[in-house]
């Protein structure tokens, strides 16, 4: 037990000056609390991956020359990454599907070399990304959305926010509807 | 009375009865075998106090640890027939309108919303979602007329959903005026 110990006391016979502290009831109440915390604890936290479905508005009397926007065709066989202004294809390149995460990794590579050959939005004082338009068949899952939404977010570069520049997706995803 | 009684206490018919708890008897029993035993022989003492700081700064250590990551932004509740898609590069979710895609049921922040069953073979709107997303638009812009619309709604689809049903809400929230879709994810490889 802890104690307070400041010497022999006042002498004749009176209280010692000494006491005794009962730790118990602060060693419950940090139990109680640990406890109550370790339950409450949020040990799977949620996050969010984003897309983008901006429609491009009226482009007036003079529209200005289509930007350069980066295709990912998604198909059993093969990730196909095409670089297109309008209705141009200006180059195009097919990544092998292939069993687990090796075909995650060989995707998320071909779009960072993809952007660092043609990426339009590359200097951190531009406030715009590049967009990156998903097209898949019908059935496909899910997760594979996710997970080619996951290859493109890994491409990231720098932007200038105020006096700080930050790493930010260098794309924005958005899906082919037709 | 009490003077009395306390300084002559042969005197006192009560004195024999209550005692100050302590140690005494030791002091008094001149059996110096019995200090000695008491006291281990000279040796040890059976008496061993445990040292409690080393566990109460363990305690309040952890205590500290977990009061200051304590953190409730990632709590939110997901269905349980909802199994989320794992991703790596993702954010912190933000405070957005969540629509959840259960089975064929769509929920707007709990709220039913419709159904995806007119989806699932063809691209298209789900109408009662539309409006749901739509009052919200409009409740928030009524609620704070001079700040910009974020336009941030958050969907909770199931990792083995079709992808032509993911299209369908995707295209229905940015038709009600929510262009920025985030798709909620477990962070992680």
């Amino acid at each position: 037990m802890a104690g307070v110990d400041v010497g022999e006391g006042g002498g004749r016979g009176k209280r010692a000056v000494s006491a005794d502290i009962n730790l118990v009831p602060f060693i419950d109440l940090l139990f109680v609390t640990l406890a109550f915390l370790l339950i409450t604890a949020v040990w799977t936290t949620n996050s969010r991956i984003n897309a983008n479905a901006e429609v491009p508005g009226d482009p007036g009397p003079n529209p200005p020359p289509p930007e350069r926007t980066l295709h990912v065709h998604v198909s059993s066989e093969s990730f196909t990454l095409a670089w297109r202004s309008g209705s141009v294809v200006e180059s195009e390149t097919t990544v092998a599907r292939a069993a687990g995460d090796k075909q995650l990794i060989a995707l998320r590579e071909a779009i960072q070399k993809e952007y660092a050959n043609r990426g339009v939005h590359r200097h951190p004082d531009d406030g715009e990304t590049d967009r990156l338009v998903l097209h898949t068949p019908n059935d496909l899952p899910f997760s594979e959305i996710v997970n080619v939404m996951d290859a493109a977010a890994s491409t990231k570069r720098e932007m200038r926010t105020g006096a700080q520049v930050a790493m930010v997706p260098a794309f924005t995803s958005t899906f082919a509807v037709r | 009375m009490a003077d009395r009684y306390q300084n002559n206490r042969e005197h006192n018919p009560h004195a024999h009865v209550i005692h100050k708890p302590g140690r005494r008897l030791m002091h008094k029993i001149p059996l110096r075998f019995v200090w000695r035993k008491v006291h281990g022989m000279g040796a040890r003492s059976p008496n061993a106090n445990l040292n409690l700081t080393a566990y109460i700064d363990f305690l309040l250590v952890t205590v500290i640890f977990l009061l200051t990551t304590f953190n409730a932004s990632g709590q939110i509740s997901v269905p349980k027939e909802i199994t989320l898609p794992t991703a790596e590069n993702a954010e912190d979710v933000i405070d957005a309108p969540i629509v959840s895609l259960d089975g064929n049921q769509v929920f707007v922040d709990g709220q039913y919303a419709g159904s995806a069953k007119s989806v699932e073979d063809r691209l298209g709107r789900i109408d009662e979602l539309f409006a749901a997303l739509k009052t919200r638009r409009e409740n928030w812009k009524t609620l704070q007329p001079n700040k910009p619309f974020p336009g941030v709604v958050i969907l909770q689809i199931d990792q083995e959903t079709k992808a032509v049903v993911v299209k369908s809400v995707f295209q229905t929230a940015a038709y009600a005026g929510y262009p920025n879709v985030s798709f909620m994810v477990t962070k992680g490889k």
